[in-house]
């Protein structure tokens, strides 16, 4: 999910270059249409959107049980701010490559571990 | 010659010794008390019987000097008592009020501050009667200069009970170059925030073509090649975002450090593997030697800035000679060493290249913007730890990171 248009396909792209199916969305409301409709495996989701913001998007799906997990990606420099309050474990600050975009993914849909 | 003997049996020539000895000590006990005096301030005037008769000496004489200095300073000067009554100034303070010497005297220095800075006066008169001295900023007003920052240092004057010094220094310059500063971190925070967007769009579809590039042997190898180099520039443009960023927060004081459970081994592995295209490419090997895990409670993203760093600057100053990584545990710290065998750094400039945008003479024709050590450094020192150089010129540099397991 991220309003900007080229960097949506850049994703889709890199997202289905390495088989996963992609459902864009451009802003915050369509985020929220496309996860009640069918809920993702997981959600890339971007802080900064028109309509609704990414954290709106996040607490919206929260409060209505939808747990699939969440990947936050901002080019905001308080990514880790933003997430710590919403209790996102998985974030990635922009810009970033391919490998990294797998790691997080691979890291926001593994089962959480005992971090004591 | 018969000689005579005092009373009490000492000769007389002793006995007058003694009473000059007294009296050269009472004088001398005399003499001390007076400069006292003078010296704290509890004389006007002293009275001398000279030759020609009683004559006065007044003290403005000793005082002249001290006039004059603060008649000559570029601060305003002026005392006061605890009321606020202006009973002295000098002309630059008067000057900087763009008010006239007779305006200011003998006012209430409350009338010369802006209304939200009038408890702030109170405040700093009542510290400096009570301890002394105080010092703080308030806003005064400069008439057609408008409402003006000033630093007050306001001190009790012990020769005048009841007085207090008061030392006024414009800050107006140093608040413009405050705003500069603020609007420069500003600029560079929007700018690096902008820039990113359309820089991770310029990533992504990159990798992803150089990834296509490489499973199409049908492609000519120029392709694929010229695509891994748009994606390593790309790279290094988020790198220079990234330190720009850096650089802007880390002055600021807006980096708060996210301190998790880490493996500094770990940290080391994942970089040296990242950067192994470009040692590759450099012909250096890069190796990475450590006893086993590396615990401890650090911000594990801000830590591969700082092995990153470290590590690509071996691989881009060591002259394709292989580069040791090394982690060792040691009591109640870690130690994180990256050694090349390269261009060396001379032991004048050891010290400068921690410095933002410094970077050492031989490295210039490098490239690079001389933030990357300076950014470590400052990480490093948000952990509590320390970072060092040991080098010689030609001969490589090791570069060793010193963190407490329990960062701050």
């Amino acid at each position: 999910m991220d309003d900007d248009d080229d960097l949506r396909s850049a994703l889709a792209l890199a997202l289905e270059l390495d088989g996963w199916t992609v459902i864009e969305a451009r802003d915050g409301e369509e985020a929220l249409a496309v996860a009640f409709d069918a809920p993702p495996t997981v959600m890339v989701l971007d802080c900064r959107m028109p309509k609704k913001s990414g954290q709106e998007v996040y607490r919206e799906l929260r409060s209505a049980e939808l747990s699939f997990p969440v990947l936050l990606v901002t080019a905001g420099t308080d990514v880790e701010q933003i997430a710590a309050e919403l209790g996102i474990a998985h974030f990635l600050g922009k810009p970033f490559g391919i490998d990294e975009l797998n790691a997080a993914l691979e890291r926001a849909i593994e089962p959480p571990t005992d971090r004591s | 010659m018969a000689r005579g003997t005092a009373a009490d049996g000492a000769p007389r020539e002793v006995a007058t010794l003694r009473a000059k000895l007294a009296d050269a000590e009472a004088r001398l006990a005399d003499a001390e008390e007076t400069l006292r005096a003078i010296r704290s301030g509890e004389v006007d005037a002293l009275v001398v019987d000279g030759p020609d008769g009683e004559r006065v000496f007044t003290l403005v004489g000793a005082e002249r000097p001290y006039r004059i200095l603060v008649e000559a300073m570029n601060e305003g000067a002026a005392t006061i008592d605890p009321s606020g009554v202006i009973l002295y100034c000098n002309a630059r303070f008067a000057e900087m009020l763009q008010r006239t010497l007779e305006a200011v005297i003998g006012s209430s220095f409350r009338h010369l501050v802006s209304p939200r800075s009038e408890r702030a006066l109170d405040a700093l008169i009542e510290a400096s009667v009570r301890s002394g001295a105080a010092k703080g900023e308030v806003s005064l007003d400069g008439r057609e200069r408008g409402e003006l920052p000033f630093q007050l240092s306001l001190c009790a004057i012990p020769a005048a009970p009841g007085v207090l010094g008061v030392v006024a220094t414009d800050l107006s310059e140093v608040e413009s170059l405050r705003q500069a500063l603020r609007a420069r971190d500003d600029f560079l925070s929007i700018a690096s925030h902008e820039l990113k967007t359309p820089l991770a769009a310029l990533m992504l579809t990159v990798d992803a073509l150089r990834r296509v590039a490489q499973k199409n042997p049908g492609l000519p190898p120029r392709f694929a090649t010229s695509l891994d180099g748009a994606f390593r520039q790309a790279s290094r443009l988020a790198q220079l975002v990234n330190d720009l960023l850096d650089v802007s927060r880390l002055q600021a004081g807006r980096v708060e450090l996210s301190l998790d459970d880490t493996d500094l081994l770990a940290v080391a592995r994942d970089v040296v593997e990242r950067l192994l295209p470009s040692s590759q490419r450099a012909r250096c090997t890069v190796e990475v030697r450590a006893a086993g895990p590396v615990l401890g409670r650090w911000d594990r993203d801000r830590l591969e800035r700082v092995a990153t760093n470290l590590v690509s600057n071996a691989i881009k100053y060591g002259a394709g000679a292989a580069v040791v990584v090394e982690v060792a545990q040691r009591e109640n710290a870690a130690r994180l060493s990256v050694e090349d065998h390269g261009i060396g750094i001379a032991p004048e400039h050891q010290a400068r290249i921690f410095e933002r945008l410094e970077r050492a003479p031989n490295a210039r024709e490098f490239g690079g913007l001389g933030l990357g050590l300076w950014i470590c450094r400052e990480i490093v020192t948000l952990h509590g730890g320390t970072i060092q150089v040991e080098s010689c010129l030609g001969e490589g540099a090791r570069f060793v990171v010193d963190l407490p397991t329990a960062a701050g």
